[in-house]
């Protein structure tokens, strides 16, 4: 059987085809890296069978009850299609880096691989494209052939002019434009001030919504290492400014903002109960899918 | 501080290798990687915290790293400090000493039971004994000389001192030149040896040393004493010491007497002749009191006694006469003192039989040479002319007078006769002026006196020759100038309009026995009232003006050199037909007897030497080869031989190997036909160095000037090796802060983040 957790690696599946096709894979093969995976407790459950109709997919046929029925019937798992889920993506300019496999690469092959995992949940899945404000917003909806929409969504947001990252007004809009009890998935380096950031989640929130934040982190920010030992020119994305400094020179100091920033993020999201998952985009996309399905799940019981 | 001196100074220059570092610096600075951030806020934060503390990081490692090769290059250097300056005690110490020891005769002055130069060698052995030489230290000496000289230099080996000193038993018979030696120094023998810590001068500090430096009105500055202050300068700037040890500090005022002149009275001496012999003495006491010595003549001593006068001065005479013509030796010795070398004096008498000379009448009357031109000149010449020799007669001159026409047939020998005298002579035969010509040159003298026969025109055109070649130096003129007078008609207003004599040289041996004022108004009262003067032209180096007339200042008396011989000229007569002057017997025979004396004998000064003359002399003939004996008896056989002879005679090489007073005897053979030379030369030390007065503290230290030096330093033993002078070398520390600043700029470059 093909092995399909090699797509879980965000630089091979990127090579791959179409984004649609991308997600599917990511998709297959977290699904085949779940039965032995670590995140055993996050499975998806069978819930009831219903009869077969072309172009279902064959492989949820139950032949057990085939055998003992003569009829074709397909399992199905629990899937509530009034889960609605929004998976807002930042396409910021900052989301540009880095230039070998950009923040907004990865986060285009999160928010297709969770549309698709959704989608074939019978889960209603939407997407917004953010920068200083929303710039796309696809209503969430749970036919498969949303995933088009979203995948197009996807794809043309790259192509887009980007501007700065300002999270208050668009996690203020999205408050608005999402439907209460939604799952918002915010993908985002949210290069921003914190105070404006937590004070939209704090928004998204009132609003009953569950919220997941995937903090992608390149790296070269995470341990900012530079293999040259020379000076460096850092041409700040967004417009903020240069400098010229040799990395190593200020590494402790930077290492330490970067922490504070992601401490004080973190600490706002435990406090409005947000997931905070900080994403090393180096790493398996088995990650972020993880996470969401988990706090599905957690929703789900909930209900 | 005061930098003394770097032993390497060509590398200091690799100094500037500081550069290199800091180029690096600039160059780095323009050479980074761009890179596009997105978390630029942390960084941004990250270095305004940092920025500044990086600068003075990067400051500080730029400057550790300018200062590597700056150490680096300057410990190459070597430089060291001077003992005064505090840098040296961060140095590994090293005594480079440089010693000067005054060789002058002074130094031979007795002190207590040695002499002050053996207490000198002493001290310097002493002193070179205590260098580390294992370490490094080394020593020069130098001699403080008339010239100069390096004894031993840069030397590290006590065998190379006593060897030196070996050949130096007693110190040189000159006197000393502070002034040349510190030139020596200073400009030849320091650049050769950088590192030199201290100059110690070993010196009685005699006056005479320093007397070039020290002479000039109280106050007054020297161009020697500057001179010799920008030597010392140069010496100080190096951080040198400078140590006078004066070896007559704390010894007694001495009572050196000294021999300042030994002479014989008469320029002419003739056998069985007495002469008078002088001997000027002076002692340093300006007192009166008692002296003795005695004279030496032959070997013969007479002692003498005698008595200093108020300034410590006395004369001391005595009367000989000789038995046999030649060179006599003659000797002066005082009594011991302190000082023995400036005891004694020696002279060279050459006693002759009697003085041969022609006399040319040029007007002559009848037979009797009485009669004619030479009827004043004869007779006080040669006053027993014509009479038999006496047994205890000696004759000064023995005259033959001549008429002009034997003369110039060629009847006379020329060579017989020691000096020929040409009295008014009309004119000379072409044959007769090339062998007077020949026989001046080999020493002869010839005397012209003008008169009314003189024909200028022929004097002029077979005796003159340009560029003084000739015998006559410059032309007559055509015409006598002045009137004879007429007696029956004299005047007193006539008489004012005579020729007076004016003497121009003093000095000249012609006019000897004239300078003494009273002979000086006496020869220009018997003036002359006509003569045969010269043209305005300028006088070769040959001719030397003796005399002039006051009027008009035309030349009265010439003198000519030819070879080895003189030619006297005279513009007026022998006789009283052109004036009175030989009418004046009182004037006119010292005249007479003067230029005599001077027409044959040779210059006096050429036998009478300092300590290191050249002893100098022409023969008339090609030499054979030839000895000259020194003092106490060594003979040198002298085979470098003339060949060509130079205007008629033969100069053989000079000696110069004079250097220990005394007689020194020349002994030429010139071959068959020519009467060997047997000569004396009187070598005696300068007595000026014989005066013993020192130079005073205060004199030697207005002469340094700003220049700082110790003195009078004790010549106890050991005294000079207290407290050492040694200079510090820092090329040690420097490669010890150079290793300490390799490290540093590892630690801090480590420390400040790898390798900005």
């Amino acid at each position: 059987m093909k092995d399909y957790r090699q797509y879980l690696d965000p630089k091979v599946v990127d090579k791959l085809g179409r984004l649609q096709l991308k997600a599917r894979l990511i998709v297959e093969g977290f699904l085949q890296g779940a039965h032995g995976s670590p995140y055993r407790g996050v499975s998806v459950e069978f819930a009831e069978h219903r009869e077969y109709t072309p172009g279902d997919d064959l492989r949820h046929l139950d032949w057990k009850l085939y055998g003992r029925s003569d009829r074709y019937y397909i399992k199905q798992y629990e899937e509530e299609t009034n889960l609605r889920c929004v998976v807002a993506l930042d396409v910021s300019g900052s989301m540009r880096f880095p230039e070998s496999f950009s923040r907004y690469r990865y986060g285009t092959l999160v928010a297709a691989a969770m549309s698709f995992l959704l989608l074939r949940q019978r889960d209603a899945a939407g997407l917004a494209l953010f920068d200083s404000e929303v710039r796309t917003f696809i209503e969430p909806l749970s036919s498969p052939a949303h995933l088009s929409d979203i995948v197009r969504g996807l794809e043309k947001g790259c192509g887009e002019d980007r501007q700065k990252t300002s999270l208050l007004p668009v996690f203020s809009e999205l408050a608005e434009r999402v439907h209460r009890r939604s799952m918002v998935i915010v993908i985002s380096d949210f290069f921003a001030p914190v105070s404006e950031t937590l004070q939209g989640l704090a928004r998204l929130r009132s609003r009953k919504n569950d919220v997941i934040l995937f903090h992608l982190l390149s790296p070269e920010e995470l341990t900012f290492e530079f293999p040259q030992q020379t000076l460096f020119q850092f041409i700040g994305l967004e417009e903020k400014g240069q400098v010229t400094v040799d990395p190593r020179a200020v590494k402790t100091e930077y290492l330490e903002a970067m922490s504070q920033f992601r401490r004080d993020l973190k600490r706002g999201c435990l406090k409005e109960r947000i997931d905070y998952q900080l994403i090393d985009t180096s790493t398996s996309l088995e990650v972020p899918l993880t996470a969401a399905l988990a706090r599905r799940a957690r929703k789900r019981s909930r209900r | 501080m005061r930098l003394a001196a770097l032993l390497n100074p060509a590398l200091a220059w690799l100094a500037l290798l500081f550069l290199v570092p800091l180029i690096i610096h600039l160059l780095n600075r323009r050479r980074y990687k761009r890179i596009s951030w997105a978390a630029m806020d942390f960084v941004l934060a990250a270095y305004k915290k940092k920025h500044r503390r990086m600068r003075v990081e990067n400051l500080l490692l730029l400057l550790i790293r300018c200062a590597i090769p700056a150490v680096l290059a300057f410990a190459a250097a070597r430089p060291f400090f001077g003992a005064d300056s505090p840098m040296s005690m961060l140095g590994e110490s090293r005594r480079n000493v440089v010693v000067i020891l005054d060789v002058s005769y002074s130094m031979n002055r007795v002190a207590g039971t040695t002499t002050l130069f053996e207490s000198a060698q002493s001290q310097i052995q002493s002193l070179v004994r205590s260098l580390r030489f294992d370490q490094g230290e080394g020593f020069t000496l130098i001699a403080l000389s008339r010239e100069p000289r390096v004894l031993v230099q840069g030397s590290s080996s006590l065998s190379d001192l006593d060897r030196a000193l070996s050949r130096i038993p007693r110190p040189d018979y000159e006197p000393a030149d502070f002034g040349l030696t510190m030139d020596l120094l200073v400009n030849k023998v320091l650049p050769e040896l950088p590192g030199v810590t201290e100059v110690l001068l070993f010196s009685d500090f005699q006056r005479r040393t320093f007397e070039r430096e020290l002479q000039g009105e109280p106050g007054e500055t020297t161009a020697e004493a500057v001179s010799v202050r920008s030597l010392l300068q140069k010496l100080v700037d190096q951080g040198t010491s400078l140590r006078f040890v004066n070896l007559t500090e704390g010894t007694p005022t001495p009572g050196n007497a000294r021999v300042v002149d030994l002479r014989c009275a008469e320029p002419l001496v003739i056998v069985h002749q007495s002469v008078r012999l002088t001997a000027h003495v002076v002692r340093q006491e300006t007192s009166a009191g008692r002296g003795s010595g005695f004279f030496r003549i032959d070997g013969k001593e007479r002692s003498i006694a005698f008595e200093f006068d108020k300034q410590g001065e006395a004369t001391v005479e005595v009367f000989e006469s000789f038995a046999e013509a030649g060179d006599h030796a003659v000797e002066f010795h005082l009594e011991d003192d302190e000082l023995a070398d400036d005891n004694a004096a020696l002279l060279r008498v050459v006693a002759q039989d009697s003085i041969k000379l022609l006399l040319v009448d040029g007007d002559p009357i009848g037979s009797d040479p009485l009669s004619g031109e030479l009827r004043v000149l004869l007779p006080m010449l040669d006053p027993q002319y014509g009479e038999a020799a006496g047994d205890n007669v000696h004759r000064l001159f023995e005259a033959q007078p001549t008429a002009h026409q034997e003369f110039n047939r060629g009847d006379v020998r020329l060579d017989e006769y020691q000096a020929v005298v040409l009295a008014n002579v009309r004119e000379i035969d072409e044959q007769r002026v090339r062998e007077l010509t020949d026989y001046a040159a080999r020493g002869g003298g010839v005397w012209f006196f003008m008169g009314d026969q003189v024909r200028p025109d022929s004097y002029n055109q077979r005796l003159y020759s340009e560029g003084g070649k000739g015998l006559l130096p410059i032309p007559l003129r055509s015409e006598p100038a002045g009137d004879v007078p007429s007696f029956r008609n004299y005047s007193p207003d006539a008489y004012e309009n005579w020729h007076r004599l004016q003497i121009v040289d003093d000095l000249h041996p012609a006019m000897r026995e004239s300078v003494e004022e009273s002979r000086r108004q006496l020869l220009r009262s018997a003036a002359v009232y006509r003569y045969l003067g010269f043209e305005d032209a300028k006088l070769p180096d040959s001719a030397h003006v003796i005399a002039r007339f006051e009027r008009g200042q035309e030349i009265a008396y010439l003198d000519q050199t030819i070879g080895l011989g003189r030619v006297l000229w005279f513009s007026s007569s022998a006789d009283e037909d052109w004036g009175f002057l030989a009418l004046a017997a009182q004037v006119f025979f010292p005249f007479i007897y003067d230029g005599m004396s001077c027409l044959v004998t040779r210059d006096a000064s050429t036998h009478r030497l300092r300590i290191g003359d050249a002893i100098r002399r022409s023969v008339p003939a090609a030499p054979e080869p030839y000895t000259i004996t020194l003092p106490g008896g060594e003979k040198r056989l002298i085979e470098d031989l003339p060949t060509t002879p130079h205007l008629g005679h033969f100069p053989l090489q000079p000696f110069t190997d004079t250097r220990v007073p005394g007689l020194y005897q020349l002994d030429v053979g010139l071959g068959a036909g020519e009467d060997p030379i047997h000569e004396l030369f009187a070598v005696n030390v300068d007595p000026a160095e014989g005066d013993l007065g020192a130079v005073l503290r205060e004199e030697l230290t207005v002469l340094m000037g700003k220049i700082p030096f110790d003195y009078g330093l004790k010549t106890a033993e050991g005294s000079i090796d207290d407290e050492p002078r040694r200079q510090g070398e820092i090329w040690k520390t420097l490669m010890g802060a150079l290793l300490v600043l390799l490290l540093l700029e590892t630690l801090l470059a480590w420390r400040f983040g790898a390798y900005r």
